[in-house]
């Protein structure tokens, strides 16, 4: 797997956009963002942030609260504009969100006058594809996370981890190349989380795609991820890549896990 | 009494529970607290920051001016039905100090309305706010008070001068009556709405200090019911002033509703829009300083 | 204590309806003592009057043909404000350019209470049933106007978001995402709207009609006649009731999707 080629010894590897091997799927290079605030203080949030994405692998961004992460999310998919600096899509300059860039939200983002057939066969039905045809395919993807059945249901009838599901299934009814997460467990309980990481690895087994995950959860990251890309404070850059190496099922009491996980944690700024 | 959960955009209970059907009250714009803070970016979609579009707003409103001015002067729509800007600018003038055609000037009238229209809105609400608290919080009080007033509350204040009329003749009292029952209803029904929205947890905690029920409901109940008082006040206020202005207009003999009554026999339509205006901006004002009261005495908002 | 359980309690439902027989029992125990003179009718000569107008004619019409009356003033006024009103507000809200020139006239319009355009409506359109529709308009369209406006302008970003996401164009984002935000917004002003129409229909009778519920209780203060005052207040109430709970089952038909406490 590419990831292998990625230097993980050197702590400050940037990889300046490009990794040894093939194009990779996405690229940012040099992404700077700041935002004003109150009272025209301007607060640096992204800081020269150069990382590269290659297909179909599950990249995971790790790092502290309020660091930026879901700012940088917002670049890659086109729904915010860097102050200097580009992110591209196989070589083509992100300029504006596209079908091609499917988002998952952190706060599920669900349409609440819309059924769960409704709501993951909106992304086709903006494109203008017919409606028996968009909703076979929702109907797909909808049994692909586990809730068939639950076609006619409306948002408020779900609980956490079911709306999240239809998150999931609508970024993917779209036919997006890259999938893009925004702490998508970050507002379900424990338990709840514990069922979702399985499910979204098994969906990804079922339904490759090129993955983008955002947490702030260490374990999380690590149980998940091909590769995790740790960024720092604000203003956030990218301190360091880690290659995960462990198979699938992952296992959060394993040795080996355990190890990555310390050695992570003590490069990181989580607080732990 | 229905509710709904206060959400953002239509701000919540209070609306919806002064309706049906509910003296007339100009809807309040929802509080902008929640959603405007949560994206710093403009909303997704929309054009940026409308600074800039201040020369369109002028241009808009100079246009309307002229377009007034142009129909009285050009006779498309004749003088006895329609008076122009500057007519309605020199008689506003001229009513400052004289005292034709009505009978008396714009600040007499003005005067007039405006006390009629406090005392009983204050009147009001210092019966109305406690009186919906304490429905709100102890059930045997509830119980007993609710189907009375649920009897009154759907019959629209104005449907009550006439009775009024008979039972306490044309004059003051009537009028008071009127509009004190106008101010009565909205501020019962968004105290009670208010209060019952206070948050189970903070009644626990509450209990939880050893506080008495009493104290629970001066201490927790009240503050956390306030913002709805004060939507409930700020009803009040637009539903009283609107039916004071009613009384004035149907049975009155002073006032800006009666002003504007003798415009209209007179055929005088720069007198009526001058006391049309007049109407308008005290109802503003009024509203305005309100808020400004509201944003002193209960910063937090609930969104 | 604010108690918010929701088991059924029967008992709950004996206390009230006791209370409201004993109100009305008062009512007439009071009047039967003969304090009042004929100032307050009791109970049973509210209930006479209301069986007597039932069935003989009052003035022009019938007693249906005066609520019919006041009816057809309401909703006709109320349908054409919903024509004007929602897509202006929908607008207004959506289009900051279309804000800045129509939002200062409106709010120019805005404070002067419906009432208050009596005398210029009479002036311009005389006594018939123009002037009457007008007034109505006016008092439904300033809360329908509003509603949307605000309803549309604090569309939620993110669901916005998502929908950019998707792949949605300003249109779409205009007629998929922020229209069905804002119908709980809607539906609020077309209630305030109605409710306020309901009022002015009974102002703008009271000034000059020969028919209509308004008509009614002036007649009956004209009379001296409180029974017929009081019957026609209660059939007031009773039928503005009556279309807000129209109204509120119309909404539930068309947003299935809202949830409502009851307390």
């Amino acid at each position: 797997m590419e990831a292998r080629d990625i230097d993980v010894t050197n702590p400050n590897t940037r990889n300046s956009g490009a990794c040894r091997g093939p194009q990779p799927k996405i690229a940012a290079q040099n992404v700077c963002k700041s935002f004003a605030g109150i009272g025209g203080a301007v607060t640096e949030v992204l800081r020269d942030i150069n990382l590269a994405v290659v297909e179909n692998e599950f990249l995971v961004i790790l790092g502290p609260g309020q660091c930026g992460k879901t700012t940088f999310l917002n670049i890659v998919c086109g729904l915010d504009q860097p102050d200097s600096g580009s992110v591209y899509l196989d070589g083509e300059e992100v300029v504006g969100p596209d079908p091609k860039r499917g988002m998952v939200f952190q706060r599920m983002a669900l349409f609440p006058w819309s059924t769960v057939m409704e709501n993951v066969a909106m992304g086709p039905k903006l494109r203008g594809i017919g409606r028996k045809e968009r909703e076979e395919k929702a109907a797909h993807f909808i049994e692909l996370v586990g809730l068939a059945g639950f076609e006619k249901s409306y948002p408020h009838q779900l609980s956490g981890g079911m709306k999240q599901r239809v998150g999931i299934a609508r970024a993917y009814c779209n036919d997006p190349e890259v999938l893009l997460m925004d702490e998508p467990f970050g507002h379900l309980d424990a338990q709840t989380r514990y069922q979702m990481e399985d499910e979204v690895l098994r969906i990804w087994g079922q339904a490759k795609r090129t993955v983008i995950f955002v947490t702030n959860n260490i374990e999380e990251a690590v149980y998940l991820g091909n590769r995790i890309v740790l960024l720092g404070r604000c203003p956030a850059s990218v301190k360091a890549e880690y290659a995960i190496d462990l198979p699938w099922p992952r296992r959060y009491t394993d040795p080996k896990f355990l190890a990555l996980r310390k050695e992570i944690a003590d490069n990181s700024d989580l607080a732990l | 009494m229905t509710t709904r959960p206060p959400s953002s955009p239509d701000s919540g209970a209070g609306e919806r529970l002064a309706i049906a059907p509910a003296p007339g009250e100009q809807p309040q714009a929802a509080t902008s607290a929640g959603a405007a803070g949560k994206s710093k970016r403009a909303i997704a979609g929309r054009p940026q920051a409308s600074g800039s579009l201040w020369w369109l707003s002028l241009l808009s409103v100079t246009g309307f001016l002229l377009f007034w001015y142009a129909i009285v002067r050009f006779e498309i729509i004749s003088q006895a039905l329609l008076a122009s800007p500057e007519q309605v600018l020199t008689t506003f003038i001229s009513k400052l100090t004289s005292r034709a055609p009505d009978g008396a000037t714009l600040g007499a009238n003005f005067i007039t309305s405006l006390k009629l229209c406090l005392t009983g809105y204050i009147s009001a609400v210092c019966v109305g706010v406690p009186l919906g608290l304490i429905m709100g919080w102890f059930r045997k009080v509830d119980e007993i008070v609710k189907p009375l007033f649920e009897m009154i509350r759907p019959i629209p204040p104005i449907a009550w001068i006439p009775l009024a009329i008979l039972w306490l003749g044309i004059g003051l009292p009537a009028k008071a009556y009127i509009i004190w029952l106008s101010a009565f209803v909205p501020s019962v029904i968004n105290s009670y709405a208010g209060i019952k929205l206070t948050e189970p947890v903070l009644i626990s905690v509450s209990r939880t200090f050893g506080a008495t029920n009493w104290e629970t409901f001066l201490k927790v109940g009240v503050p956390s019911a306030l913002p709805m008082v004060f939507t409930g006040l700020r009803l009040s206020l637009s539903s009283a002033w609107m039916t004071l202005v009613a009384a004035e207009l149907l049975a009155g003999s002073e006032g800006l509703g009666y002003m504007i009554q003798m415009g209209r026999t007179l055929a005088r339509p720069d007198v009526i829009i001058v006391g049309m205006l007049t109407i308008g901006c005290t109802g503003a004002a009024m509203g305005y300083l309100l808020e400004k009261l509201e944003r002193k005495l209960a910063p937090w908002r609930r969104s | 204590m604010a108690e918010l359980t929701s088991r059924f309690r029967p008992k709950a439902h004996v206390l009230p309806i006791a209370s409201l027989f004993l109100m009305v029992a008062l009512w007439q125990l009071v009047v039967g003592t003969g304090n009042f003179g004929k100032a307050l009718p009791s109970p049973m000569a509210v209930a006479r009057q209301f069986w007597l107008m039932l069935f003989e004619p009052i003035g022009r019409t019938s007693l249906y043909g005066h609520i019919w009356a006041s009816l057809v003033r309401v909703l006709s006024a109320f349908v054409v404000a919903i024509i004007t009103g929602i897509p202006l507000g929908l607008l207004m809200g959506w289009n900051k350019k279309f804000e800045a020139m129509v939002k200062p006239i409106f709010e120019m319009f805005r404070p002067i209470p419906p009432i208050a355009w009596i005398p210029l409506a009479i002036l311009w359109f005389g006594i018939d049933e123009t002037p009457k529709i007008f007034i109505c308009f006016i008092g439904a369209f300033v809360p329908v106007v509003m509603n949307a406006y605000t309803g549309i302008r604090f569309t939620e970003p993110m669901l916005l978001d998502a929908a950019r996401m998707l792949g949605g164009n300003r249109r779409q984002l205009f007629t998929e995402v922020a229209i069905p935000s804002a119908m709980g917004a809607i539906f609020a002003g077309l209630q305030n709207g109605l409710s306020l129409s309901w009022m002015c229909v009974l102002a703008a009778e009271m000034v000059g009609a020969q028919e209509g519920i308004g008509y009614l209780i002036l007649l009956g203060m004209d009379m001296s006649n409180p029974a017929m005052i009081i019957t026609g207040m209660l059939l007031i109430g009773a039928i503005g009731a009556a279309i807000a709970v129209l109204l509120r089952y119309a909404e539930k038909r068309i947003c299935p999707w809202k949830r409502e406490i009851s307390m």
